[in-house]
C-alpha cells in the first residue's frame, strides 16, 4: 500500500538551490521525470473530488483495480472533497501536465452546477485535457408506489399540490427536474436534500411525492417495488430500465444525465496521453470493469476526450439557454 | 514564556506535586478575573451576534413558506446578541473566568509556532517543519533538554512518516 | 422466522481462519482509530484495500471488525486525550477526561468496552429478531420529525455544559451559526464564507471538536504548565469493579435502549441518542460524583448508546440501502465492493450474506471486548508520559490526522484556530462542549426546519399531519414544563436552591425550552422575521427568569471545577466517589 509518488508541491518551495534535494526525494529510484520512454512508471494519482464511498468514488476505484495490469502500475485513488469537486479539479489543473495526476470528472460539475456557482468557483475544462469518457449515470424521477403515479401526466394531474426532492442545489437532479416540471407545466414545493439517499428516503416514507435522484440508487427500491418509476432523463433509454420511457419520449427536452470521463492537466505530451487512452482502454475493456458498469447501471460512453470536451461544452450551454429563457431559478449566486 | 522556573526538566512532575512552584497556588486563593473581564466576553458575545445579524440580513431572511438563506442565522445571530447582552449585564456575578496570564505568552507562542509549521508543510512537506515543531515545543515550551528532544522528535516524525506515509498511504505532502 | 441460516452462519464463522481475520481487523481498527482525526469512517475508508482481494464472507467479518475496533479506538481517545474521532464519542470525552486526570482512564476504558459491548451486542440481537419488520421506521422520520428530534437535542446541549448556563448558551448559539457557513443548500447562496473555497462546503466536525476540545487542552495546560500530565493514581485495574458497574448498570439498560431506537434513524441519530443518555443521566444524578468531574455514569450510558446505536443504524443500511451516516456510508460501499447490495432485496435474495454480516458483528464485538480489556493497560500509559513530551506529539499527531480529512492544509488550519477559541472559551468559562454538540445538530435542526416548511407550504399547523412529530413535541413540551414547575415550586422555598446541585440544569432547559415553542409556533403569526424577533423575545424573558434563579447557584457551582489543574477541585470528589475507594 505503499505510495511512493511524488509528494505534492515541496519541488516549488526547494526549486532554488534545492532541486537535488527535490529530485532525490521525489523520484526515488527512478529518477521520476514524466514524459520519456519510460511513461508511466511510477504509481499514477487518481483524484476524486467526492467522498470515498460515493458512486464517483466507486468508479475511481473500479479504474484503479485494473491500473497494474493494464498500465504496469499501481494507481492510488485520493478523495479530495470539498465544493462539489471544484477544489479537486482546480488542484489537479494546476499540476504538471506529467501524467501522472489524474481526475475523475463528473459532467454536472461543469455542466449544472457552473450554472449556480460564482465565476470563481465555476470549474471549466479550459485547464483539462480530457482523456476518455467513460460512463452515463442516469437520472430517473420515481414515485411512491403508494401515489399511484406512473406517467408524468399523472404527476402533472395533481400540479400545485405537490412537493418533490432533489438531490440538492446545483445538481443534475435539480436541474432535470425543475425543467421538466416547467416544461409540463407542473407546480410544487421543491424540497432540496443533501444527496440522492434522503431523497429517496423521502419518496419511500412517503414525505415528499416524487424525486429525481440517479438509477444506481433507485434500482433496488424499483425491484422491491416500493417506489416506481416515472420518466428517465436521458436522450435513451436504460438497458436495466427498459420499459421506463424517457422524457424526450414523452415530448419534454430534457437531456440531463451524469456523465464521467478522465482527465489531466492541459499539456500533457502526447505519448503520455497516448499511454494513458491505451491503458485506460484496457482496463474499460476487461470483464471486471464491465461487470462493474453493469452492476451499478452505468451506461459505457467510453468516447474520446474530444467528444467528451464538445458534449459537455454543448450541455453546459443548452443548459443556460433552457434556464435562461424559462426563467427557472436554480438559486446560488451565479447570474 | 520561558520567564519563569528555569527548573523544569524533572520528569513526570504530577500535577499536585507542582503546586508549591510559583504560579500554582494562585488559580485557587487569587481573585479571578473579574467585571471588566466579563463585561469584554459578553460585548465580544454580542458583536458577533450584530455582525453575524447583519450578514443573515444582507442574504435575505425569506417568508415562511420560502425561507431565505438569512432566516435561521438570522435568528441564532439575535439569540447570541442578546446572551452577550446578557452575559454583560451579569458579569459582576461571575467568578468562572481567569486573568490572563504572563504565561499566555508560551500559548501564543506555541499557537503561532505551530502556525508557521502548518504553513510550511505544503511547501517543503511535513517532515522538517515537523521535527523543528517538536523540538521547539518540547524545548523551548516545555524545557526539555535538547539531546533529548532532538532525537525523540526525529523519531516521532519517523513513526509518523511510516505510519501516515506507508503505512496509511495517505498523501501526507512531504518532502522524503 | 426460520433460525438456520443464522446457526448455520455461525459455523462457517468460527472457522479459525475467520477468526484471525475478525482478530486483526479489530486491531487493524483499533490501531487506526486511536489516531486523533481518525475516526470510525475514516478508519473503514483506510482499511478499506485490505479487504478488496478477499472473499466476501471474510472481508465481511474483518471489515465488522475494524468497525468496532475503530468504533473503540475513538473511544480511547476521547477518554485519555479529549479527542473525539466521531459525534458521540465527543460525549463520552465529557466525563471520561476528568476521568482519566484523576488517574482512573482505566476505569473509563474498561466501562466503556463493557458498555459498548452490551449495547452492540443488545442491539445485534434484536436486530437479528427483528430487523425486517421495523424497518420501516426509519421512513417515517421525514423532515418534521427529525426537526422535533433535533430540538429535543438541542435542548439536551444546555444540560451538557458545565459551569455557567449563560456562558453555555452562547457556545451553543456560535455553535449554531457555525454550523451555517457554506453553501446554503436550498438557495445555494453562499453563507459566512468570507470568499473563501474551502469554506462552501462548511466547517466539519473532527477538526472542529480536535480543535475545542483537544487542542485546547493542551494549549491550556501549556500556560499552567502541568507539565507532568496528570497520573496520580496508577490504573492497574482495568476490569470495572463490582461497584462500578452496579452504578454503570441502570445507565447501561438506558444507554441500550435510547441508542437502538434513535440508531435506526438516518443522521444524526447516534449522536442525539449519546447525547440523550448523557442528559438522562446527568438529570437523574444518582451517584455520588457529580457530572463534568468524571461521573462513570456519564460514561457508561452514553458509550452503550453510542454503540447499540451504531450497531442498529446497520438496520436501514441493510433493510433499506439506507446508510444512516458516514460510516455507514463507508461500509455501504465496502459491501458493494463484494457485490453484496444492501436494501431491501439482500435478506430475500441472499439470506446467508445478510446473516453472515449480522453474525460477524456479533464475532467482532466478543473480540473487541476480549482484546480491548487487556490493551487498556497499554493505551492508559500514554498518560505517563509526561507533558512536554506528549502534547507536541499530540499536535503533531493531530495536524496529520485533520489533514487526511480531506487532504488539505485547511482543515489544519481549522483545529489550529478552534484551538485557540477553545482555550480562550476555557479562559473565561465557556465550556466548549455545548458549541461542539450545537454544531453537530444545527444545519441538521436547520434543514429539516425548512425542509418541513417547505413542505408544508409555510403552514405549520400541518404539523399534526405527522404523529410522530407532534408526540416529539409533546415530549419536548413536558420536559420544559416539568423544570419550570419545579422551579416554580422551589422559588416558594428558597431555601432549596443552594441544595439544587442539579437545578441550573433544569434553568437553563427552560431557556432553551421555551424557544422551542416559539420557533415554531412563530411560523403561524406572520413571517420569518416577525418570528425571529418572537422567538429571541421569549428567549430574553425566560434567559432574565432562570438567570435569575441560577446565577448564585451557577456561580456557585463554578467554582471548583473551575479550579485549572483540579487538585483542589477534585480530591474531594474522588472521595465521595462511591466507586472510587475500590478503584485504588
Amino acid at each position: 500500500m505503499s505510495r511512493p509518488s511524488c509528494s505534492r508541491r515541496p519541488l516549488i518551495a526547494v526549486a532554488a538551490g534545492g532541486l537535488s534535494v527535490g529530485l532525490v526525494a521525489c523520484g526515488g529510484v527512478t529518477d521520476g521525470t514524466a514524459g520519456g520512454d519510460g511513461y508511466p512508471a511510477e504509481p499514477i494519482t487518481l483524484t476524486v473530488g467526492q467522498d470515498a464511498g460515493g458512486s464517483t468514488d466507486l468508479i475511481a476505484r473500479a479504474l484503479a483495480e485494473g491500473s497494474q495490469e493494464a498500465l504496469g502500475v499501481s494507481m492510488p485513488v485520493e478523495n479530495q472533497p470539498g465544493a462539489n469537486g471544484a477544489i479537486a479539479t482546480q488542484e489537479v489543473a494546476d499540476q504538471d501536465p506529467d501524467g501522472y495526476e489524474l481526475t475523475l470528472l463528473n459532467s454536472t460539475l461543469i455542466t449544472v452546477t457552473s450554472q449556480v456557482v460564482s465565476e470563481e468557483e465555476a470549474v471549466t475544462l479550459d485547464e483539462l485535457d480530457v482523456i476518455t469518457g467513460l460512463s452515463r449515470d442516469d437520472y430517473i424521477m420515481v414515485a411512491n408506489a403508494d401515489t399511484g403515479y406512473g406517467t408524468v401526466d399523472d404527476v402533472a394531474a395533481d400540479s400545485g399540490d405537490l412537493s418533490y426532492g432533489t438531490a440538492g442545489v446545483g445538481t443534475g437532479s435539480q436541474l432535470a427536474q425543475l425543467l421538466l416540471f416547467d416544461e409540463a407545466g407542473i407546480e410544487g414545493n421543491e424540497v432540496p436534500f443533501d444527496s440522492g439517499a434522503p431523497a429517496l428516503t423521502a419518496v419511500m416514507g412517503g414525505q415528499v411525492d416524487v424525486a429525481t435522484i440517479q438509477v444506481g440508487e433507485a434500482m433496488p427500491q424499483i425491484e422491491a417495488g416500493t417506489i416506481d418509476p416515472i420518466v428517465i432523463f436521458s436522450d435513451e433509454r436504460n438497458q436495466h430500465l427498459e420499459d421506463v420511457p424517457t422524457a424526450q419520449e414523452e415530448g419534454y427536452e430534457v437531456p440531463v444525465a451524469q456523465y464521467r470521463a478522465v482527465a489531466l492537466p492541459e499539456g500533457a505530451p502526447e505519448e503520455v496521453k497516448q499511454s494513458l487512452r491505451e491503458g485506460i482502454g484496457e482496463i474499460l475493456a476487461t470483464e471486471e470493469y464491465q461487470q462493474f458498469n453493469d452492476e451499478n447501471y452505468l451506461t459505457p460512453e467510453e468516447v474520446s476526450g474530444e467528444e467528451v470536451e464538445e458534449q459537455w461544452t454543448e450541455l453546459a450551454d443548452q443548459y443556460e439557454q433552457s434556464v435562461q429563457d424559462n426563467g427557472i431559478d436554480l438559486g446560488g449566486t451565479g447570474e | 514564556m520561558m520567564d519563569a522556573a528555569e527548573d523544569k526538566s524533572a520528569p513526570a512532575a504530577v500535577d499536585t506535586g507542582r503546586a508549591p512552584e510559583g504560579q500554582e497556588p494562585a488559580p485557587e486563593t487569587a481573585p479571578r478575573a473579574g467585571r471588566v473581564t466579563n463585561l469584554v466576553c459578553g460585548a465580544v458575545t454580542s458583536l458577533a451576534g450584530v455582525g453575524a445579524l447583519a450578514v443573515a440580513m444582507d442574504l435575505g431572511t425569506g417568508s415562511l413558506s420560502q425561507p431565505g438563506a438569512g432566516t435561521w442565522p438570522a435568528i441564532v445571530s439575535l439569540m447570541l446578541f442578546v446572551i452577550g447582552l446578557f452575559i454583560a449585564a451579569r458579569a459582576a456575578h461571575f467568578t468562572d473566568a481567569e486573568p490572563i496570564t504572563k504565561d499566555a505568552v508560551g500559548v501564543a507562542v506555541g499557537a503561532i509556532a505551530l502556525t508557521v509549521a502548518v504553513q510550511l508543510m505544503p511547501l517543503v512537506g511535513f517532515e522538517l517543519p515537523s521535527v523543528a515543531l517538536l523540538v521547539f515545543w518540547m524545548s523551548v515550551l516545555g524545557r526539555e533538554k535538547l539531546r533529548l528532544s532532538v532525537p525523540l522528535s526525529v523519531l516521532v516524525v519517523a513513526a509518523v512518516h511510516l505510519t501516515f506515509v506507508h503505512g496509511l498511504a495517505v498523501p501526507v505532502p512531504r518532502l522524503f | 422466522m426460520d433460525f438456520t441460516p443464522v446457526i448455520e452462519g455461525f459455523e462457517v464463522l468460527l472457522q479459525p481462519e475467520n477468526l484471525m481475520f475478525c482478530l486483526i481487523g479489530v486491531v487493524a481498527g483499533m490501531a487506526i482509530g486511536v489516531l486523533p482525526g481518525l475516526g470510525p469512517a475514516a478508519t473503514i475508508a483506510i482499511l478499506l484495500p485490505l479487504t478488496y482481494s478477499m472473499d466476501p464472507i471474510p472481508s465481511i467479518i474483518m471489515l465488522a471488525g475494524i468497525f468496532y475496533g475503530g468504533i473503540y479506538g475513538g473511544t480511547v481517545t476521547a477518554v485519555l486525550l479529549k479527542l473525539p474521532g466521531e459525534t458521540a464519542s465527543a460525549i463520552t470525552a465529557l466525563e471520561g477526561y476528568p476521568l482519566a486526570q484523576k488517574g482512573q482512564g482505566g476505569k473509563a476504558l474498561g466501562v466503556g468496552a463493557v458498555a459498548s459491548f452490551i449495547g452492540g451486542t443488545v442491539s445485534i440481537v434484536v436486530l437479528t429478531m427483528v430487523a425486517p419488520v421495523i424497518a420501516g421506521f426509519a421512513l417515517e422520520f421525514g423532515p418534521p420529525e427529525y426537526t422535533a428530534l433535533t430540538l429535543l437535542g438541542i435542548l439536551l446541549v444546555a444540560t451538557i455544559g458545565n459551569g455557567s448556563k449563560l456562558k453555555a448558551l452562547a457556545g451553543a448559539a456560535l455553535g449554531l451559526l457555525l454550523a451555517t457557513v457554506g453553501r446554503d443548500a436550498f438557495t445555494g447562496e453562499l453563507r459566512y464564507t468570507a470568499g473563501s473555497l474551502e469554506l462552501t462546503d462548511g466547517l466539519q466536525f473532527v477538526p472542529i471538536a480536535m480543535g475545542v476540545f483537544g487542542l485546547a487542552e493542551i494549549l491550556y495546560n501549556l500556560e499552567r504548565r502541568r507539565n507532568g500530565g496528570s497520573i496520580p493514581v496508577a490504573t492497574d485495574r482495568v476490569l470495572p469493579t463490582k461497584a462500578t458497574m452496579k452504578e454503570s448498570a441502570a445507565p447501561i439498560g438506558r444507554g441500550g435502549v435510547l441508542g437502538f431506537l434513535l440508531g435506526l434513524l438516518p443522521g444524526g441519530g447516534a449522536t442525539v441518542s449519546a447525547m440523550a443518555s448523557y442528559g438522562i443521566e446527568k438529570r437523574l444524578n444518582k451517584g455520588s460524583t457529580p457530572f463534568g468531574k468524571g461521573a462513570i455514569r456519564g460514561v457508561a450510558g452514553p458509550e452503550t448508546a453510542n454503540n447499540a446505536a451504531a450497531t442498529s443504524s446497520f438496520i436501514p443500511l441493510l433493510t433499506l440501502g439506507i446508510p444512516a451516516n458516514a460510516t455507514m456510508a463507508v461500509m455501504f460501499s465496502a459491501l458493494l465492493i463484494q457485490g453484496i447490495t444492501p436494501g431491501p432485496q439482500l435478506v430475500a435474495t441472499d439470506p446467508d450474506l445478510f446473516w453472515s454480516v449480522i453474525n460477524s458483528m456479533y464475532l467482532g464485538n466478543i473480540v473487541l471486548l476480549v482484546l480491548a480489556i487487556p490493551l487498556i493497560g497499554v493505551f492508559v500509559r500514554i498518560l505517563y508520559v509526561r507533558s512536554s513530551i506528549l502534547s507536541p506529539i499530540i499536535v503533531l499527531i493531530v495536524c496529520i490526522g485533520a489533514y487526511t480529512i480531506s487532504n488539505r492544509i485547511f482543515e489544519v488550519m481549522v483545529v489550529i484556530v478552534f484551538g485557540v477559541l477553545g482555550y480562550l472559551m476555557k479562559k473565561y468559562g465557556f465550556d466548549p462542549a455545548p458549541l461542539v454538540l450545537a454544531f453537530v445538530l444545527g444545519s441538521l435542526l436547520e434543514d429539516n426546519f425548512r425542509r418541513s416548511l417547505l413542505m408544508f407550504d409555510g403552514d405549520v399547523t400541518r404539523v399534526t399531519g405527522h404523529p410522530i412529530a407532534v408526540t416529539l413535541l409533546g415530549l419536548l413540551l413536558v420536559v420544559v414544563l416539568i423544570p419550570i414547575l419545579l422551579k416554580l415550586v422551589k422559588s416558594r422555598r428558597p431555601d432549596l436552591i443552594g441544595e439544587d446541585e442539579n437545578g441550573t440544569g433544569a434553568g437553563a432547559e427552560t431557556e432553551t425550552g421555551a424557544k422551542v415553542p416559539a420557533s415554531v409556533t412563530a411560523g403561524s403569526e406572520a413571517g420569518a422575521a416577525s418570528g425571529a424577533e418572537s422567538d429571541s423575545a421569549s428567549d430574553a424573558g425566560s434567559d432574565t427568569a432562570s438567570g435569575v434563579a441560577t446565577g448564585p447557584n451557577g456561580d456557585r457551582r463554578d467554582h471548583p471545577p473551575r479550579s485549572p489543574d483540579g487538585s483542589s477541585a477534585e480530591r474531594p470528589e474522588e472521595g465521595a466517589a462511591g466507586s472510587h475507594p475500590s478503584q485504588t
